[in-house]
């Protein structure tokens, strides 16, 4: 590790003359920074562990239709082969799974070393963000997935003996999959059994299946709330620290307001009084609530950086408002703020998972919380408070395990 | 130190009209309004009569039918102590035929000239004699000279308000002409500036007369007033909250300086481990373990503790103190019997809190005790317990205090979850309820409330800081 926290503090320092190929000295001195700072995570168990558990979730939330789904993978009916579960693929799923392969496919082009030296890191996150935003736009347009099926058809048909040949996923369940075909059509929980690893809800739906699909709310909620406060805070610190006087003044009694009203509160009161809710109802709301602590984080970098020398120096040149802001500042000041959002992606997935918990969460959709709402109920049994509620805890741990190991790789005292 | 204190509690009002306001705008911008009632399947406002007389009820208790800011207006004019009185307009929605029976009743009103309407002649004569600063006599002249005489007034009222309840209606007529038997003494003013204020179909709001007043944070949904119901729930929130703060900090400081005294030993390791982990223990899944495996009779070990509430159902009876003797041998007494309820909620709040204050606190008796002082006094050989406690201990308190501003609004959240799951009727489960039930009253004074002790207590700390450390200063 030849880089010190100095000189990564100050990527616009000026050219050091060792850069090679066609890279500028300063996409160099970031990448070297960023592989640095990785490694740095990477060599503390806290982050390791942490990270594989992200990553776990991730690979189990982009995937999940192919875990856990009442479509089976393959089916050969009257001699005709087809395979229902892609048929029944959602645009949202398609473009997971777009997104998770182009960032496989762009980690390995970026292993091989002459087409890193052409295509650099920082390009390759763009080809990344532009793949995902136009499988985002494209994916709804083109796909039209076939309206609501009876979940249940496909096991009833292979109990009849209708088909040749079925494969099923792992877990034959969708998570809204209520099982209506068992002949006792009573409303209980059914404990953890072979057919179903951990147990039913009430409706009958499989807890195991609800679970994996839930993954996806849960980090969806986290990482995309978190991604709005930090885009707010960054701009309501940014302009706090720069601008400072009177902007500061109105910017700081905002930051009051917003951090004395207690978040969850708030929260519930906007949840419990919109009739309809949705996962992005609930994204915006966690994330308009929660920006204040990288507003003033972000302030007091930028309070701290205005007045360094390359500042002074690029306001001097004569660089507009907006290159400084976000060509000088922002890539200095920003750094310390990952910490935050990492914790920050731990406590949304909180107040998602305890707003479910309180029965204000999705309706009909796979939550932790929600399960563990399940476990209040009368006759539920242990799955339904253990497997949620390790999920949650092993997640919202993780997460804090690699901020941990971020605030370490990134203090400058420890580097050794 | 009072300047700065002073000039803090002036700060405290802009941002204490933001808190309201944030959480006032979010309220009314959501449909259905107060009570989220008068909508039907589709959404739309229901036009049936039921749901007309629970609108028209809103209108008049809320005065829904304003637009938002003059609501939040209004409503901030009703709770705070220095305002302006609120005065009606009586709505003037009347049908042609109505019209002509108002004038024909009407004929012996001296200022209401003949174009105008009946509901505004009522109104001006009304407010004339109840909003002028005049003498008890003489507004009891001018209301008795502008209507004429008793009975045309009551026929009058009699059309103020078609859309009043016949409960309401009265009211309205016996506490006016009661007011004209006795004069419109200085009593009956204040009961017509209230009648009239009914009277209103719609609580039309005019800001008259700048006036002291008590203030008034209004009636529930249910038509309680809302400061009953603070009240009930106010002692319980304290009362958690005095027992999960001292055990935050107790069991803080007790880790914290060990864990410290041999750091990276193993106590110290041991301890980080268990604190980390408890930190990140969701409190939703923590209380819905205890509650199934301590508190369900259904375990093989019995039920441990109770699922819920402050008290068993016959505490009342119990005497204060434990006592063996009566029926069953042993009495757990009243003061046992609520250390029994409340074990399992306190613990549920306690355990995140004092995972993080542990921690701020080994770190910073880490750092005093490589402080030079404490070189110093072990140099000259003073024991080292002493050190520990006098020189490292007070020294390292500071984090400590500033963290009480934040465990404040944790324990504000942790109270909402623990009080729920616990059914517990203290602030959180009363904010929860009043969300539920779209009470506007009571969601607003919660907020008052929270937005009150949480910056109170921030003051609080930045003093005790100046206490704690001779170094600050703020004047």
């Amino acid at each position: 590790m030849t880089t010190t926290a100095t000189q990564l503090g100050q990527a616009d320092g000026g050219p050091d003359g060792s850069a090679p190929d066609s890279q500028t000295p300063n996409e160099l001195r970031e990448q070297k920074w960023l592989a640095a700072v990785g490694q740095r995570v990477l060599g503390q168990w806290g982050g390791r562990i942490g990270l594989v558990w992200v990553v776990l979730l991730s690979v189990i939330a982009v995937f999940a239709p192919f875990l856990a789904s009442s479509h089976p993978l393959l089916m050969t009916k009257d001699g005709v082969t087809t395979s229902p579960l892609l048929e029944h693929l959602s645009a949202a799923d398609v473009v997971l799974l777009v997104a998770f392969f182009a960032a496989l496919l762009l980690w390995v082009v970026g292993l091989l070393r002459p087409v890193n030296a052409a295509f650099g890191g920082g390009s390759r996150a763009w080809v990344w963000v532009g793949v995902t935003l136009g499988a985002i736009v494209v994916c709804p347009l083109v796909m039209s997935p076939p309206p609501l099926t009876v979940l249940s058809q496909y096991r009833e048909a292979e109990a009849a003996g209708e088909l040749e040949r079925v494969v099923f996923t792992v877990l034959p369940f969708s998570a809204t999959d209520r099982q209506a075909e068992r002949p006792t059509r009573d409303k209980s929980f059914r404990p953890p059994s072979a057919r179903h690893p951990m147990g039913t809800t009430l409706s009958g739906a499989d807890v195991m299946s609800r679970m994996i699909h839930a993954t996806r709310v849960a980090l969806a909620v986290g990482v995309i709330a978190t991604g709005l406060s930090l885009v707010i805070g960054i701009a309501v610190g940014g302009m706090m620290g720069y601008f400072s006087g009177v902007v500061d003044l109105l910017g700081m009694r905002l930051v009051e307001v917003f951090s004395a009203i207690p978040v969850l509160f708030l929260l519930i009161i906007i949840v419990a009084t919109r009739d309809e809710r949705n996962i992005y109802l609930m994204m915006t709301v966690i994330g308009l609530l929660s920006w204040v602590g990288y507003a003033l984080y972000i302030r007091a970098e930028f309070l701290k950086l205005r007045q360094a020398d390359y500042v002074q120096a690029a306001r001097a040149v004569g660089v507009s408002v907006p290159g400084i802001l976000f060509r000088h500042l922002l890539p200095n000041g920003v750094t310390p703020v990952l910490v935050l959002a990492s914790f920050g992606v731990a406590s949304a997935i909180l107040y998602e998972s305890t707003l479910s918990f309180l029965g204000l969460g999705l309706v009909d959709e796979p939550s932790w919380g929600g399960l563990l709402n399940e476990a209040r109920k009368a006759g539920t049994h242990w799955g339904l408070v253990w497997f949620p509620g390790l999920a949650i805890f092993l997640t919202v741990f993780a997460l804090n395990l690699v901020g941990d190991a971020l605030r370490e790789a990134l203090d400058p005292r420890s580097v050794k | 130190m009072t300047t700065y204190i002073l000039r803090r509690l002036m700060l405290m009002v802009p941002t204490l009209l933001g808190v309201l306001a944030v959480v006032f705008f979010v309220m009314a911008a959501a449909p259905g309004g107060v009570g989220g009632s008068g909508l039907d399947l589709e959404g739309a406002q229901n036009q049936d009569e039921d749901a007309k007389r629970v609108q028209r009820q809103m209108q008049r208790r809320y005065g829904t039918d304003l637009p938002a800011y003059q609501q939040f207006f209004r409503w901030m004019n009703q709770v705070s102590p220095v305002g302006f009185r609120m005065s009606a307009q009586v709505r003037a929605g009347y049908g042609d035929a109505d019209r002509a029976e108002a004038a024909a009743a009407l004929s012996g009103l001296a200022l209401a000239e003949r174009d105008r309407d009946l509901g505004a002649a009522v109104d001006l004569a009304l407010e004339f004699a109840a909003y002028r600063d005049q003498t008890p006599g003489e507004a009891a002249g001018e209301l008795a000279g502008v209507l004429g005489s008793a009975s045309s007034a009551v026929s009058a009222l009699h059309w103020v308000d078609s859309t009043l309840s016949p409960g309401d209606r009265e009211r309205l007529l016996a506490g006016l002409t009661q007011s004209y038997a006795n004069g419109l003494r200085n009593g009956q003013l204040a009961a017509v500036r209230e009648l009239s204020f009914e009277a209103a179909g719609a609580s039309r709001v005019r800001f008259d007369r700048p006036a002291v007043k008590m203030p008034d944070l209004g009636e529930t949904l249910k038509g309680r007033s809302v400061v009953d119901r603070l009240s009930e729930a106010l002692p319980i929130s304290i009362l958690l909250n005095l027992l999960t703060i001292p055990l935050i900090y107790l069991v803080a400081i007790v880790t914290g300086v060990y864990a410290a005294r041999r750091a990276g030993g193993a106590f110290d390791l041991s301890s980080g481990v268990v604190l980390i982990t408890l930190w990140c223990l969701p409190t939703i899944w923590v209380g819905q373990l205890m509650l199934q495996y301590l508190a369900s009779a259904q375990q093989p070990w019995g039920q441990l503790f109770p699922t819920g509430g402050l008290h068993s159902l016959r505490a009342e009876e119990l005497p204060f103190l434990p006592r063996w003797g009566g029926e069953d041998g042993f009495e757990a007494g009243w003061l046992l019997d609520s250390l029994w309820h409340l074990a399992l909620p306190v613990v549920c709040l306690t355990y995140g809190g004092f995972a993080v204050a542990s921690r701020v606190m080994r770190g910073s008796v880490l750092d005093a005790l490589s402080a030079d002082y404490v070189r110093t006094a072990r140099a000259k050989g003073v024991h080292p317990r002493v050190v520990l406690w006098s020189h490292v201990f007070r020294n390292s308190l500071l984090p400590l205090i500033t963290m009480a501003a934040s465990i404040l609004p944790a324990l504000f959240a942790g109270t909402v979850i623990v009080e729920t799951i616990f059914s517990i009727n203290g602030m959180g489960k009363l904010a929860v309820d009043a969300a539920f039930a779209k009470d506007r009253e009571l969601m607003m004074a919660v907020t008052l409330l929270g937005g009150i002790l949480g910056l109170i207590s921030e003051l609080i700390r930045d003093v005790c800081y100046a206490i704690a450390d001779p170094r600050v200063s703020y004047d």
